[in-house]
């Protein structure tokens, strides 16, 4: 399995001379499993330099799997500006979280129908897929895939993707410190437990310092010391940091950082911060 | 994958973290009538400490000799809380329970189910007071 990071940042896309080193593109992570499957997460902005990437590669692209992890607009704003879906010979695949009221094709076309966008979703030629995440595990390419509800604003899941001995897991928005503290509470009352715990990699939202997240309790984000607390909670082996707030430059994510660090100790690798180009392999165990 | 690795509902665990942080007396069951837990406020009326009574089922709560405000004995059956939990609707009950420091308090009580995308049952809650003291 390979991860490449095509945008991380949360919110807003924040381009400029103070976001270089981490990108200012919101959320898009591409997973090449090891069979050649691919997978992206996220819609965000950064899903238009991954779809130039794709037209470009020498092996056309025939079929792909976008799993949603929420509808909020840093997730999905890229879509239409995803080269794949204006190419008919492409067979994509959209997965999201569901909803009582109303399909996932159809709250996806709320964000690509005029005012906001000029073409319909019902218009993009390759005609995409669309699916609800099943409450069971299942599998794509040679991996397993389990998806689980999480908590953050909005009807949200996080993703945890396993294939020959090696795991990924991906909750870019998610709160679970809500109202509780994480030190005291057993781990099955901890939201993403089954997606994270154990995993070899795990991206996991940190947008807020710990003296910001006061003043942003239940805006569905976590603080860098609760996503500390998390990854060693579920004793995950390498955390990488993402959803970077878009008014946190590439000096102060590195100040952040250095406290992730400090807060984090000696068990397994130090946290890393996820920035654009990064590229993470997990070679089968 | 995740065998053995057990997350409960985030609708579960939004609602017991309420529990927490409330003053209101409130249980919190499980999809199973499992009473997975209950705030201090809830403790003082119950008269025990939600860690002594942890994995207490519906039918259990005869213990507290529930009756109406008549006196007569009520069913298990007929609390608010196992009409969440079985038929899952919401009920709304008054009654006298003996709580577990002896004492005999009137209670009013309601339950409602929680029921998650797809509708999907994953416990119930249960709020209660004592009259005047709301």
């Amino acid at each position: 399995m390979r991860i490449r990071v095509w945008g991380c940042r949360g919110s807003l896309a924040a381009p400029g001379p103070d976001t270089v080193r981490y990108g200012g593109n919101t959320s898009t992570v591409e997973v090449r499993l090891d069979d050649g499957t691919l997978v992206i997460l996220d819609a965000g902005t950064g899903i238009r330099a991954l779809g130039n990437h794709l037209a470009k590669s020498d092996e056309p692209i025939k079929k792909i799997n976008l799993f949603l992890s929420h509808l909020h607009l840093d997730h999905v704003e890229g879509i239409g500006f995803f080269s794949a879906i204006w190419n008919p010979d492409v067979e994509l695949h959209v997965w999201g979280p569901p909803s009582p009221l109303r399909s996932l094709q159809d709250r996806l076309a709320t964000l690509m129908s005029p005012p906001l966008f000029p073409v319909h979703l019902a218009d993009v030629p390759c005609r995409p897929i669309y699916h609800d995440v099943p409450d069971e595990e299942f599998t794509i390419g040679g991996a397993r895939v389990y998806v689980q509800g999480v908590a953050h604003r909005g009807s949200t899941v996080g993703y945890r993707f396993e294939e020959n001995g090696r795991s990924f897991a991906y909750i870019p928005d998610h709160e679970p410190a809500l109202g509780q503290d994480l030190e005291s509470v057993e781990p099955e009352w901890v939201s993403g437990f089954p997606v994270a715990h154990g995993v070899d990699v795990l991206f996991h939202d940190s947008q807020y310092t710990e003296e910001e997240y006061p003043t942003h309790r239940a805006w569905g984000h976590s603080s860098i010391a609760h996503t500390v607390s998390f990854g060693q909670m579920m004793k995950v082996r390498n955390l990488v940091l993402f959803h970077h707030d878009p008014a946190h430059s590439d000096e102060e994510l590195e100040v952040h950082l250095g406290r992730a660090k400090e807060l984090w100790g000696s068990n397994n690798d130090a946290p890393v911060l996820a920035r654009e180009g990064m590229e993470i392999e997990l070679p089968p165990a | 994958m995740t065998e053995g690795v057990r997350q409960r509902s985030v609708a579960l665990i939004l609602a017991r973290e309420l529990a927490v942080n409330l003053v209101t007396p409130m249980l919190i069951w499980d999809e199973e009538g499992t009473l997975v837990y209950f705030n201090e406020s809830a403790q003082a009326i119950i008269g025990r400490r939600y860690e002594d009574m942890a994995d207490m089922t519906v039918e259990e709560l005869q213990q507290f000799q529930p009756t109406d405000l008549d006196g007569n004995p009520l069913s298990v059956r007929d609390m608010a809380s196992t009409i969440a939990l079985e038929s899952r609707e919401p009920a709304h009950r008054v009654m006298y329970i003996t709580a577990l420091d002896g004492a005999r308090r009137r209670l009013d009580v309601t339950a409602y189910p929680l029921l998650t995308r797809g509708d999907e049952f994953v416990g119930a809650v249960a709020i209660f007071w004592e009259p005047g003291q709301a």
